[in-house]
C-alpha cells in the first residue's frame, strides 16, 4: 500500500478500486466515515462525478460511487500519510 | 379544541381512547431567534446533544432482539449521521450566520438534506432520506430535553408520531401505549406489524394529524373504522368505552376458537389460511389458527441491495415450511418488477410498470434468479408440504416453461445429491383477463388456482392502482369481476382443481359470503383476520351464500348487489359485522 501513495499538490493521493459488488451503500458509508474520523487529517474521495468529505456518512453516499468505480482518497494533515494507507486497505477489504 | 374527526388506514384492529403523548417532542416554538451572543452556547447544545443522541441509540441496539438484526444495521447507520460532519457543520453554521437557535437550525439542515436525497435517481438513496429526518427528530428531542421534561409522563396514553423508525419502535415501553397514530406509513410498515404482533390499535397515513393533535389532549383510536375522534365529549367516551368492551369480548371469543375448523351451519368446511409476507410473521400463524399458509410473499428477501444466494433463501423457505408442517405452504415465486428491484431498476425503465415485465414473465426473462429461487424451493420441498404458485400467468406457455424448468433442476438436484422435493404441487394466480378467460386451459395444466382479487379488479377495470382518479372504479360487486370470479371457479371445479382466493376481498364479511356461495374451497387473508373470518363462517349457512351468490351474478346494477348483500349480512350477523373490516361500503363515521 505504501508504494502506491504519490505527493500531489493538494496533498497526499491513493487510487483505489472499489470491490464492492453494489456501491457504497449505506452500510459500508457508515463504516468508511467512521473509519476516517479517527485521523485528524482532512480527507477527501473524488470519483468522476464529484468530490466529498470523506468523514461524511451523507457525503460518501451523496456521492453514490457505482461497483468498481475508481476513487482517489486526498488527505491533507499530519497524519495524512497513515490515513491514506489505513482508508486503502479498508476500502480494499471491504466485503458486501 | 372542538370536537373533530380525522381519518386514517387502519392496520391494527380495536379502540383506544386515550392522552396524546407526542414520540419526537419537538414543537413550533422551538423556533426562536437568538442573539449574537448565545451563538456559542447554542452550537454547544447541539454537540452534546448529538452525543447524547449516539448514547441513547447504543443502548438502544443493546436490546435488538436477535431476530430483528436488520434493525441494528438501520441504527448503526443512524447513529454514524447523528455525528456526521455534513449534517453538524452546516447547522453549526447555520446558527452562526441566520442566528437562529439549534433546534431551528437543526430543522431547516435536515430540510435541505432530506430534499437532496429524495431528488436523487437512485431509489435506494431517496429513502435514506427517511433515515436522515429520523435522526433529525431524535436531535431536536434531545434539544429540546428540559429537565423537568425529563420525568416523562408514565401514564397510558397514545403514541402520535410524524412516522416511527425501527429505533423509536425499538425503545418504546409498550406497556404504556394504548394505541398508535402516524401521519405516515402504511400496513406493511414496520409500526403496523408491531402494533398488530402487540394487539394494540394503530392507525396509519392520518392525515392533518402533526397539525391538529396536541399533547395531553384526549382523543379516541377506532381502529375498526380508520378514524380518530378529538376532545370526545362524555356521550361519546362513554360510547367507544362500550363498544371497546364489546370488541374486546369479541377478539377473545374469536382467538379461543381460532383452532376449530370453519364450518358452514349446513356442514360445508372451508380452509381459512394464512397470508405471509415474511418469517417475521410466523409467530403470528400459530395463535391464528391458520389452516396452513396459502401465500407465502417471497420478495422481502430481494428487497436488499444484494440478491439473496440459494443458501440464504432456503434457510428462509425452510423455517417457514418446518414451522407449518404438517399443513400446506404456498409460496409465491418472486413477484415483482423492474420497478422494485433496485439492481434491474437502472437497466430497465418501464413507464407503466403494473403492466410491464413482473411475476413470471420477469422471472423467465431472468431466469437466473427464478432457478436460484425454484431449486431453495424444491429443496425445501422435502422438509414438509410445500407447493409452488406463480403470478402474473397470461398464456398456457408460461406454466409449461416452469413445469420444463423445474424438471431441468430436478436433474440437477439429483446429481448433486441435494434433497428435495421432485414433483411439488403448481399452481397458478389468477389475476389477468386472459388468465380468466383461458382458465379451462390453465386447469388442466396445474394443480390448483387462487385467485388475486385486488390485482383481478384491476386489470378487469383498466385502472391504475396509484391513480386516486380512478379509485372509485375499484368495485368487487361489478358484474364483469362477479362474472369473471364464477368463470373462474366453475372451469377449475370442472377439471377436479382447487380454488383458493388470497386477495382483500376473502377477508371482507361481504366478500366472503359472496365467494363461499360461488364455491371457493379455501380462503387466505393476514394472520390477524383469520380467527374472525373463521368465527364468521361458523354462522354463514352454505345455501344462504349460493342463493345470495345467484342473486348478485344475475345482477347488473352494482348499487342493486351491495344492497343485496348488506341486507343478507345484516340479517343473520347484525351487531358481529361491526367488528370486521370492510371496504366494500363506506363507512358513516358519527
Amino acid at each position: 500500500m505504501e508504494d502506491a501513495i504519490e505527493q500531489t499538490p493538494r496533498g497526499l493521493a491513493v487510487r483505489i478500486c472499489l470491490g464492492l459488488r453494489n456501491g457504497l451503500h449505506a452500510r459500508p458509508a457508515a463504516r468508511l466515515a467512521q473509519e476516517a474520523q479517527r485521523y485528524s487529517s482532512d480527507i477527501q474521495l473524488v470519483s468522476d462525478t464529484g468530490e466529498v468529505d470523506a468523514k461524511s456518512m451523507l457525503d460518501i453516499l451523496s456521492l453514490a460511487p457505482p461497483a468498481n468505480a475508481e476513487l482517489t482518497l486526498l488527505a491533507q494533515g499530519d497524519d495524512a500519510r497513515e490515513a491514506l494507507s489505513g482508508l486503502a486497505q479498508f476500502l480494499t477489504n471491504l466485503q458486501d | 379544541m372542538a370536537r373533530a374527526v380525522l381519518f386514517g388506514t387502519p392496520v391494527s384492529p380495536g379502540i383506544a381512547i386515550g392522552r396524546v403523548r407526542f414520540m419526537h417532542k419537538a414543537r413550533q416554538d422551538d423556533e426562536r431567534r437568538i442573539t449574537a451572543a448565545e451563538v456559542a452556547a447554542e452550537q454547544e447544545t447541539l454537540r452534546a446533544a448529538a452525543e447524547s443522541v449516539r448514547a441513547s441509540l447504543a443502548a438502544t441496539m443493546e436490546n435488538v432482539p436477535e431476530d430483528l438484526s436488520e434493525y441494528r444495521d438501520v441504527i448503526a447507520a443512524q447513529m454514524e449521521m447523528a455525528r456526521d460532519p455534513k449534517l453538524l457543520k452546516a447547522t453549526l453554521a447555520r446558527i452562526e450566520h441566520n442566528l437562529v437557535c439549534a433546534a431551528w437550525a437543526l430543522k431547516l439542515t435536515v430540510d435541505e438534506l432530506c430534499a437532496l436525497f429524495r431528488s436523487m435517481d437512485d431509489a435506494y438513496l431517496r429513502d435514506r432520506a427517511q433515515d436522515i429526518r429520523a435522526v433529525g427528530l431524535r436531535l431536536r428531542e434531545h434539544l429540546a430535553a428540559d429537565p423537568s421534561r425529563n420525568a416523562v409522563d408514565e401514564t397510558p396514553g397514545i403514541l402520535v408520531a410524524e412516522d416511527l423508525s425501527p429505533a423509536d419502535v425499538m425503545e418504546l415501553n409498550l406497556d404504556r401505549v394504548l394505541g398508535i397514530l402516524t401521519a405516515e406509513g402504511g400496513p406493511t410498515s414496520h409500526t403496523a406489524i408491531l402494533s398488530r404482533g402487540m394487539h394494540i390499535p394503530c392507525l396509519a397515513g392520518v392525515t392533518g394529524l402533526m397539525d391538529i393533535a396536541r399533547e395531553n389532549e384526549t382523543l379516541v383510536v377506532d381502529g375498526l373504522g380508520g378514524s380518530v375522534l378529538l376532545s370526545p365529549d362524555e356521550a361519546d367516551e362513554a360510547r367507544f368505552a362500550a363498544r371497546r368492551e364489546e370488541y374486546t369480548a369479541w377478539e377473545n371469543l374469536t382467538l379461543k376458537s381460532a383452532r376449530w375448523p370453519a364450518e358452514m351451519c349446513d356442514g360445508v368446511r372451508v380452509e381459512v389460511q394464512a397470508n405471509l409476507e415474511g418469517t417475521n410473521e410466523l409467530a403470528a400463524l400459530a395463535q391464528c389458527g391458520a389452516d396452513g399458509v396459502g401465500l407465502y410473499r417471497t420478495e422481502f428477501a430481494y428487497f436488499t441491495d444484494r440478491l439473496p444466494s440459494e443458501e440464504d433463501l432456503l434457510a428462509e423457505y425452510a423455517a417457514v415450511t418446518q414451522k407449518t408442517a404438517p399443513e400446506r405452504v404456498v409460496f409465491r415465486t418472486l413477484d415483482v418488477g423492474a420497478d422494485k428491484m433496485l439492481h434491474a431498476q437502472a437497466v430497465l425503465k418501464e413507464p407503466n410498470p403494473a403492466l410491464g415485465l413482473r411475476g413470471i414473465r420477469f422471472c423467465l426473462r431472468h431466469q437466473g434468479i427464478f432457478r436460484t429461487q425454484l431449486r431453495a424451493l424444491m429443496r425445501a420441498g422435502a422438509m414438509g408440504n410445500v407447493a409452488i404458485m406463480l403470478p402474473m400467468i397470461s398464456c398456457l406457455d408460461e406454466v409449461q416453461q416452469v413445469r420444463r424448468i423445474m424438471q431441468e433442476l430436478h436433474q440437477e438436484l439429483a446429481a448433486q445429491n441435494l434433497p428435495h422435493a421432485p414433483l411439488l404441487p403448481l399452481g397458478v394466480m389468477v389475476e389477468t383477463p386472459a388468465a380468466a378467460l383461458i382458465c379451462d386451459a390453465l386447469a388442466r395444466e396445474c394443480d390448483f388456482f387462487s385467485i388475486g382479487t385486488n390485482d383481478l379488479i384491476h386489470y378487469i377495470m383498466g385502472i391504475d392502482r396509484n391513480n386516486r382518479h380512478v379509485a372509485y372504479l375499484n368495485e368487487p360487486l361489478h358484474p364483469a369481476v362477479v362474472r369473471s370470479l364464477k368463470h373462474i371457479i366453475d372451469a377449475a371445479h370442472r377439471e377436479g382443481i382447487g380454488v383458493s382466493v388470497c386477495g382483500e376481498l376473502a377477508s371482507d364479511p361481504f366478500g366472503l359470503a359472496l365467494l363461499l356461495g360461488m364455491g371457493v374451497d379455501t380462503v387466505s387473508a393476514a394472520p390477524r383476520f383469520v380467527p374472525g373470518m373463521k368465527h364468521l363462517i361458523r354462522q354463514f349457512n352454505a345455501q344462504t351464500c349460493m342463493d345470495l351468490a345467484n342473486s348478485v351474478l344475475l345482477s347488473t346494477d352494482v348499487a342493486a348487489s351491495k344492497r343485496m348483500v348488506r341486507e343478507a349480512l345484516q340479517q343473520s350477523l347484525g351487531q358481529e359485522l361491526t367488528f370486521h373490516t370492510t371496504s366494500l361500503f363506506t363507512h358513516s363515521h358519527p
